[in-house]
């Protein structure tokens, strides 16, 4: 195991259902490789029915989301970047897409990047549709006796 | 730098931004905090299969813990870990959830789509209809 590309996996089964030996087992490698994005695509339906339910309207809003998304990807890239560089954590190469974007981050990560993001804005809006409390983007409430 | 350091470093510099920089001030609100405690319970779960999956793996030099090890899953919680995740994860959610609010409202406080705002749920009649544009 531990390469990419050719869809085979290499195990070794000793004792037990059949001959000890190496076998090849063929697809196993592929379908294991989404096991990162499942994750991900269970946080982006898990919190995608909060805009039309709680009407987030967060997704709507796509130019504001967009310009909330750019920044934060660029830090974290870039924090996750020094991060892999530097050792702290690497990933199991049967479990990612293995397509590696800028300066070989995982595909996996760049979209982690943009799903959490979205899920946390859907959150916040959410409880701001539930709730009605103050978020600090309210239009100012017209000063009494002022011009308005 | 270790990535306790980093993640340190990460939550101060982001909550320098919200209070000072921006001027968001989510920290301070109510709101920030009850939506953060639906988010770190999400995050505890899918990180846990992240984590105790063995995808991501971590490096023990670099955390407080040890390294996520050769076979089997770490530890799920103890020896600098949460639900199989370094603690340290919980401070880059955080960073990473703070900065991505506090952008999202500074944007809707300098008018970038403000409205059409949020709510009011399917399920629920109109708070205010005086304020509430009609959808």
């Amino acid at each position: 195991m531990g390469f990419l590309g050719d869809g085979h996996a290499d195990f070794r089964c000793e004792g037990g259902l059949g001959r000890t030996g190496t076998y090849r087992a063929v697809t196993v490698y592929y379908v294991s490789n989404f096991g990162y994005l499942a994750v991900l695509a269970f946080c982006f339906i898990g919190t995608l029915w909060l805009e039309f339910v709680f009407r987030t309207r967060v997704y709507r809003r796509w130019l504001r989301l967009l310009m909330t998304l750019v920044p934060v990807v660029i830090v974290f890239s870039l924090w996750d970047l020094y991060a892999i560089a530097s050792g702290h954590w690497t990933f199991d190469l049967t479990a990612i897409t293995g397509v590696f974007t800028v300066g070989n981050l995982p595909l996996d990560e760049l979209l982690f990047f943009i799903v959490i993001p979205c899920c946390a804005i859907l959150t916040l809006e959410a409880v701001r549709s539930v709730r009605g409390w103050r978020v600090g983007d309210e239009a100012e409430p017209p000063v009494e006796g002022g011009v308005s | 730098m270790t990535y306790t350091q980093l993640a340190v470093l990460g939550v101060v510099v982001v909550a320098v931004v919200d209070l000072f920089v921006l001027r968001t001030r989510l920290l301070s609100r109510k709101v920030f905090w009850v939506s953060y405690a639906i988010i770190v319970f999400f995050q505890l779960v899918s990180n846990a299969v992240l984590t105790g999956l063995r995808i991501v793996r971590y490096n023990g030099e670099f955390i407080v813990g040890s390294s996520t090890p050769e076979f089997g899953a770490p530890p799920f919680i103890g020896d600098g870990r949460i639900a199989f995740a370094p603690f340290e994860d919980l401070l880059f959610g955080f960073a990473l959830v703070l900065l991505t609010l506090s952008l999202w409202v500074f944007w809707g406080r300098v008018g970038v789509q403000r409205l059409p705002a949020a709510g009011p749920p399917r399920f629920l009649p109109p708070r205010n209809r005086d304020s509430e544009p009609p959808s």
